[in-house]
């Protein structure tokens, strides 16, 4: 049970966060500068989500998170081996219906949203170009604080974040496994998982109403 | 029953549960749009990506799981959930972790981590006095914070793989080493030999299980259910965050190498870290 406990317990912003990826075009940097890129972010993104009195506060971070958003190549890693057996239209269609479901879980849970906040706690030079800025999620409420780390991949002209770990999961590599897991169920038709993911962010969409 | 025929049931039934089963059909009934070759089978995506080759067992079990979960054990953990106050909650989680501190110390142990261990011996004495029996987690106030371990996790760390993925009844997502870690934890924690020669005692264990099992459901009701509403593959989803989750607890939280290679799109990199920064203030 214990690792089932531990499961459910890393699970709660798994499901919370989506798919959240961001890019910028700040110059190069590492390790604390990377850092202080991303904590500049999370406090732009805290910034809008503490104004609960403001009813364009949900616009406001889709834009936000629009503005800032690399889905297309978060979504096109989701795909991993499936994506060459797809058209570019296909390609094109699934990256449409990635952003709106993406946008939509994370609108979902931001109803819920309990004026947390993210602490930058250090990072990782994983090679150059490469750095996750690890992070805590500050919350009073919590029994134990919550790690949540970004994946910043840039070159010479910009960084990237393409990814989010939630105590040690992967958000993109769960989201790959399952859409491989469909796919591969599906005879490998990309136009099936583009459907389902309309339809479930149209679903979660009415849930919010 | 007693402590060696329930130990000898529990291997029988996981012997059964092991058996392989036919994966399920890949092509759903009444489909009529043209075929498209798929570039990697479903087999090898489960044998490269997933580590699932009795993917067609586990989903019937994960299925049968689901209907429990929906007519039984949901229903009781919203009702706990609604009757107990949160504080009370607390306190049962706290007695939890506590009657599961022996099997945290051994495990520490064999893992040759003195620095836990010692934490471990420290909060079971001190929540069991003056935290009355495990209810107030009072360790935590003195900067000894709690921490899982288990055999599972005790055999990565000796360099154990985790074996083919298992979705059992009942107990859930596993693998073959953290079942067997499983079973070694059973015979590690003094609970199972609680009702030996004494009959009086013999629902203790299983009454720890049912309580565990509730109150853990009980305080994800909400997350398991976004989960499911957000995923396409709800099994698949439930797969992939147990075989992190425990991969994150066997390097006790520790950054990993094995990265998602966006540069290819495709798999894992293993990248050799340059440096580890302390943090910006």
């Amino acid at each position: 049970m214990s690792g089932l406990s531990g499961l459910v317990r890393r699970s709660v912003l798994v499901a919370g966060l989506g798919i959240l990826s961001f890019t910028s075009a700040q110059p190069a940097a590492s390790g604390p500068d990377a850092e202080a890129f991303t904590q500049n972010l999370i406090n732009q993104g805290v910034a809008i989500l503490r104004e609960t009195g403001d009813p364009a506060r949900r616009t406001k971070f889709r834009a936000f998170i629009f503005q800032y958003a690399d889905v297309e190549r978060t979504a096109i890693f989701t795909l991993g081996n499936y994506k060459r057996s797809a058209s570019e239209a296909e390609i094109a269609d699934f990256v449409t219906a990635f952003r709106e479901f993406a946008t939509a879980t994370y609108e979902s849970r931001l109803a819920q949203y309990k004026n947390q906040s993210l602490k930058v706690t250090g990072s990782v030079d994983n090679r150059p170009g490469d750095v996750t800025v690890n992070t805590v999620v500050v919350d009073r409420s919590a029994r134990e604080p919550l790690r949540i780390a970004f994946r910043l991949l840039g070159g010479s002209s910009a960084y990237k974040f393409v990814d989010v770990q939630v105590e040690g999961i992967w958000l993109s590599i769960e989201q790959k496994e399952q859409f491989g897991s469909f796919l591969g169920q599906n005879n490998g038709r990309l136009p099936r998982l583009t459907t389902d993911l309309n339809a479930r962010t149209q679903r979660i969409l009415n849930g919010m109403r | 029953m007693s402590a060696n025929k329930k130990l000898l049931w529990a291997m029988a039934t996981t012997a059964l549960l092991l058996v392989p089963t036919i994966a399920i059909a890949e092509e759903p009934a009444g489909s009529d749009a043209p075929k498209v070759a798929p570039v990697v089978t479903t087999q090898d995506i489960q044998t490269q990506d997933a580590n699932d080759p009795f993917e067609g067992g586990n989903r019937v079990m994960f299925d049968i799981n689901q209907v429990l979960d929906e007519v039984l054990l949901r229903p009781v953990a919203v009702v706990y959930r609604a009757v107990l106050p949160d504080f009370a909650q607390d306190g049962v989680r706290n007695f939890m972790n506590n009657l599961n501190s022996p099997v945290i110390f051994a495990n520490d142990v064999l893992q040759g981590e003195g620095d836990r261990a010692g934490t471990t011996l420290l909060r079971f004495g001190i929540n069991s006095t003056i935290g009355v029996g495990g209810l107030f987690d009072v360790a935590k106030e003195f900067d000894l914070p709690y921490h899982d371990e288990d055999f599972g996790q005790t055999l990565g760390t000796w360099g154990a793989g985790e074996g083919p993925y298992f979705y059992f009844l009942v107990m859930g997502p596993s693998n073959v080493r953290d079942f067997t870690g499983f079973v070694v934890d059973r015979g590690l924690d003094p609970l199972t030999y609680v009702n030996w020669g004494d009959d009086d005692l013999e629902y203790v264990p299983l009454g720890r299980t049912v309580l565990n099992v509730i109150d853990l459901r009980a305080r994800n009701i909400d997350t398991l259910d976004e989960i499911e509403r957000a995923s396409v593959d709800y099994y698949a989803s439930i797969r992939s965050l147990y075989r992190q989750s425990r991969a994150d607890a066997i390097r006790n939280g520790a950054p990993s190498t094995d990265l998602p290679d966006f540069e290819s799109g495709g798999g894992i990199s293993s990248p050799s870290p340059i440096s580890q920064n302390s943090g910006a203030e």
